[in-house]
């Protein structure tokens, strides 16, 4: 519970709103305080999927009626006696404390174009839904918005002020910007700084004459320059890795590469606790076209260690008593039926401390959302809201499903 | 050839002006826009013209070295008979055999390009007689116009110059040793784009 003096004046407001009282003339009568959004440090974490997120994860109980998907009522899962249901061999086996902090988000945008549905579902016209949600977050690192893995997000991703997209392809790199590491040959951090700001400046005309081209220097020159100036993290990456099942190998040292699911979720925890407030993970493979029974994407979800990360993840994150951390599955959008297809619209997985167990995804058998569901910027508005921005960047929440 | 080219684009209804300027940038004059001749109706029913982009002549050209490119250039541009990049090679990825990714920076490769770039400055430092003694804005000078023509393959303009001199004297530690000080001069030539992009 943060003891933060906003925090604690906000909620000595809702408070005070809720008795219907104006003043305030003591703040003991208002009960106990409960932590509210935007009181701990935020952090969004996306997984990505790209190709499509079958609703039979996040809506299961949809097609138990058909059996499509292969859906039965001894493979869904009830989670208490919301109305979520969830896949039992995937979603279902998150923790039970986890599964209470989870709400399936409808996202009617209309879109059965891979390339489409990729780009407005991250770009508002020509403005990253990344880099605004990161400048919408409280937060003071270097690198605020990052993308971990070898797959960026399609399209531009430009940054606002001094908080850009940033990919992460390989951990050691970002643990020895942060001070977790030295060796003899490296640079000190100072002097490294200094050094690529000169860079910077010596690159000046040609960073000028090439806007787009040169967008990732541009972007890359004071974020790494950024990176070396800030306090140095502390973290003891060998327990963290260990915690997903991620030990030494032959040589002895920890792998860092975040070439697997589970090292791009990794990675995204080590990024969180390094100060980033958005970060997303792309994760190839999921246009699963002829998946009648779902067992592609069943097995895809287990095989690559994805769930068994995803379960560390929110374990670990929800835990975590000074930050608020989101983590929300999407997709291109739901598989369409018959034949496992391009399904326009998509139910989004959110997980959250503020996120009330509830669902305003839940499809019909034909994987259609209810008349008049929100679209892309709606779900935004929602992952504003559980990440407790006050400003709300992307507009009103449309979904309620907040806890206080 | 100039005065000839402008007139063809005042003959094709053109505004603005062509400097004949390279990616370095340089003139102020607006991009020159030529009006279409034809236009070409795509089958959503929009021109498919309509969103092409007017830019400066010779701008967004720059492209950023593949690592398997630039992996080799330390060694060739410093003179040394080898150098060993595999230790930051994951960090730039490597697209899969027989695909292109257009290589995009970030703030990890340019952290590695610069750690890479001194550990390699750091060998081509440590023996010649010019780097025993500190640095001076006069022998910064010298060395830093060198370390361009070796990693740019082109002369420093004064500007870049001066923020290399200025980085050199100024920004590395005074209690350093010198050979080190000069490494992290050479490391930041080798971390400008003159070395990083084409």
């Amino acid at each position: 519970m943060s003891t933060s003096r906003r925090g604690f004046l906000k909620r000595a407001m809702l408070g005070a709103a809720a008795l219907g009282v104006t003043r305030i003339p003591g703040i003991g009568g208002l009960g106990r305080a409960e932590a509210a959004p935007g009181d701990d440090k935020p952090a969004l974490f996306i997984l990505n999927l790209i190709g499509g997120y079958n609703a039979l994860f996040p809506s299961a109980d949809s097609f138990v009626g058909t059996g499509a998907f292969g859906v039965t009522a001894a493979n869904i899962r009830r989670i208490g006696t919301s109305d979520v249901y969830v896949d039992r061999a995937t979603l279902g086996t998150l923790s039970p404390t986890t599964l209470q902090k989870m709400a399936s988000i409808g996202v009617n945008h209309g879109i059965s174009a891979h390339p489409t549905a990729r780009t407005q579902l991250l770009l508002e016209a020509d403005k990253s839904r990344l880099v605004k949600m990161s400048t919408a977050l409280p937060g003071t690192a270097a690198v605020r918005c990052v993308c971990v893995g070898a797959t960026m997000p399609e399209g531009i991703h430009r940054a606002v002020g001094d908080v850009s997209l940033q990919q992460v392809r390989d951990l050691s790199t970002t643990i020895a910007v942060l001070g977790g590491t030295t060796s003899a040959t490296a640079p000190e951090r100072g002097p490294a700084a200094d050094g690529i700001t000169a860079a910077q400046l010596m690159s000046k005309s040609t960073l000028d004459a090439n806007p787009t081209s040169a967008r990732s220097l541009i972007e890359g020159y004071p974020a790494a320059s950024a990176q070396l100036k800030q306090a140095t993290v502390a973290f003891d990456y060998a327990t963290i890795a260990a915690a997903y099942g991620v030990t030494p190998g032959a040589g002895g040292s920890v792998p860092t590469g975040t070439n697997t699911s589970t090292m791009q979720i990794l990675g995204a925890e080590l990024m969180i606790r390094a100060g980033a407030n958005v970060v997303i993970a792309n994760s190839r493979g999921w246009d699963s076209h002829a998946d009648n029974n779902g067992s592609e994407v069943r097995t895809k979800m287990t095989s690559e260690g994805t769930m068994a990360a995803l379960k560390v993840f929110t374990d670990r994150t929800l835990a975590m008593a000074d930050r608020n951390v989101v983590t929300v599955i999407v997709g291109d959008f739901s598989r369409s039926l018959p034949g496992s297809n391009h399904q326009a619209n998509l139910t989004a997985t959110v997980i959250g401390k503020h996120v009330q167990l509830g669902t305003t995804g839940r499809v019909n058998a034909d994987v259609g959302l209810p008349q008049g569901s929100p679209g892309i910027q709606g779900l935004w508005a929602y992952l504003a809201a559980v990440l407790g921005s006050t400003s709300n960047p992307f507009g009103a929440n449309p979904h309620g499903l907040v806890l206080p | 050839m100039r005065t000839l080219f402008i007139a063809t684009l005042a003959l094709a209804g053109c505004t603005g002006t062509v400097d004949g300027g390279g990616d370095d940038g340089g003139g102020d004059d607006q991009p020159p826009v030529c009006e279409p001749t034809r236009t070409y109706l795509g089958f959503g029913g929009a021109a498919l013209e309509a969103s092409r982009p007017a830019i400066a002549a010779g701008s967004d050209r720059v492209r950023l070295k593949p690592f398997t490119a630039l992996a080799t250039e330390y060694a060739k541009a410093l003179g040394l008979a080898s150098f060993d990049t595999k230790a930051y090679a994951a960090t730039f990825g490597r697209p899969p055999a027989r695909w292109f990714d257009e290589p995009e920076a970030s703030a990890n490769t340019v952290y590695a390009a610069f750690a890479l770039a001194y550990e390699a400055c750091t060998q081509h430092t440590l023996a010649p007689v010019e780097f025993g003694d500190a640095p001076s804005a006069t022998s910064a000078g010298l060395a830093c116009r060198e370390f361009v023509r070796r990693a740019w393959h082109r002369e420093a303009t004064d500007d870049e110059a001066t923020a290399c001199v200025t980085y050199t004297v100024d920004q590395t530690i005074p209690s350093d040793p010198a050979r080190k000080r000069w490494a992290y001069s050479c490391a930041a030539v080798l971390s400008a784009s003159g070395f990083l992009a084409y």
